[in-house]
């Protein structure tokens, strides 16, 4: 008797099931997808793949010397999280690739960013390259991309890497330089999230007080019978 | 369902609310992804194993 009285169901256990079992989910989702899993509001921060893929320049071919820039400044001055370059919503930024060619290396046809998170390929920018003949053989060119996060930066702010890379006849990878970026949203979002979970918060919390106080009412109930 | 499992999911969704807003204002020194998730998961086991066992108690009682 004793047994299945104490089993009994709180009034609201189901709705609470439901939410919790509802809300916990959704709250990753927007987290994840917002990337203020990131430190402070301010600046939400995502770093995908910083311990997944090496920093370094990855050059396929040694002939190939080249130099980017992210609107003048060297990619190289990106290579981690915290130095990373910060792009504010709807603003674009100058990518340049200038390189160089040994003799008997196959032209550059395409230079490329490939905008990286989870170590998964996001989105890809490509631009035919402009590769000159120059003297004994050697070649030289420039490419220029005007790149953007366009409106999804709304949804993907964070810090994210990108792959400059220069590619070769059939997509052969001549050149890979990973750098950072730091995609900046509206302030609203980062403290609209923590706003959320501090609300998700405090609800978890009353709702589980509710339960434990509605146990010891129903015990108390019990015993004075 | 138990109070047990009733307790559990909240204390799931509570270890998880705790770990992401303690890295939002800076108690917990993580920016980066993975440390993050494996934090925010812990928060959500733990949360749920502490007040699961917490429910665990009341039931018996």
């Amino acid at each position: 008797m004793a047994r299945s009285s104490s089993r009994a169901r709180p009034r609201d256990a189901p709705s609470l099931a439901l939410f919790a079992a509802v809300a916990g989910p959704i709250a990753l989702a927007l987290l994840v997808v917002t990337g203020s899993l990131g430190a402070g509001a301010t600046a939400p921060v995502l770093t995908p793949s910083a311990s997944v893929r090496p920093s370094g320049v990855v050059v396929a071919d040694s002939n190939v010397s080249v130099n980017v820039t992210w609107n003048g400044a060297p990619i190289g001055q990106a290579t981690s999280a915290s130095t990373a370059f910060v792009l504010g919503a709807g603003q674009s930024a100058a990518v340049v690739f200038s390189y160089t060619e040994a003799p008997g290396v196959p032209a550059v046809t395409n230079a490329s960013l490939v905008l990286r998170f989870l170590d998964v390929n996001l989105s890809t920018e490509s631009i035919r390259a402009a590769t000159v003949a120059g003297p004994s053989g050697s070649q030289a060119g420039s490419a220029q991309l005007n790149w953007t996060f366009g409106s999804l930066v709304y949804l993907t702010e964070g810090v994210y890497e990108v792959d400059a890379e220069l590619l070769g006849l059939n997509g052969t990878l001549l050149f890979q330089q990973p750098f950072y970026v730091d995609a900046r949203a509206p302030y609203v979002i980062g403290s609209a999230i923590a706003a959320f979970a501090v609300v998700l918060g405090t609800a978890e919390a009353f709702w589980v007080v509710t339960v434990v106080r509605s146990r010891r009412v129903r015990r108390r109930r019990y015993r004075g019978r | 369902m138990t109070i047990a499992a009733t307790l559990a999911a909240s204390g799931a969704v509570l270890g998880g609310v705790v770990v992401l807003l303690a890295q939002q204002f800076g108690a917990l020194p993580l920016s980066e992804l993975w440390p993050t998730l494996i934090a925010f998961l812990l928060g959500i086991v733990l949360g749920g194993v502490v007040l699961g066992a917490v429910g665990s108690l009341l039931d018996r009682r």
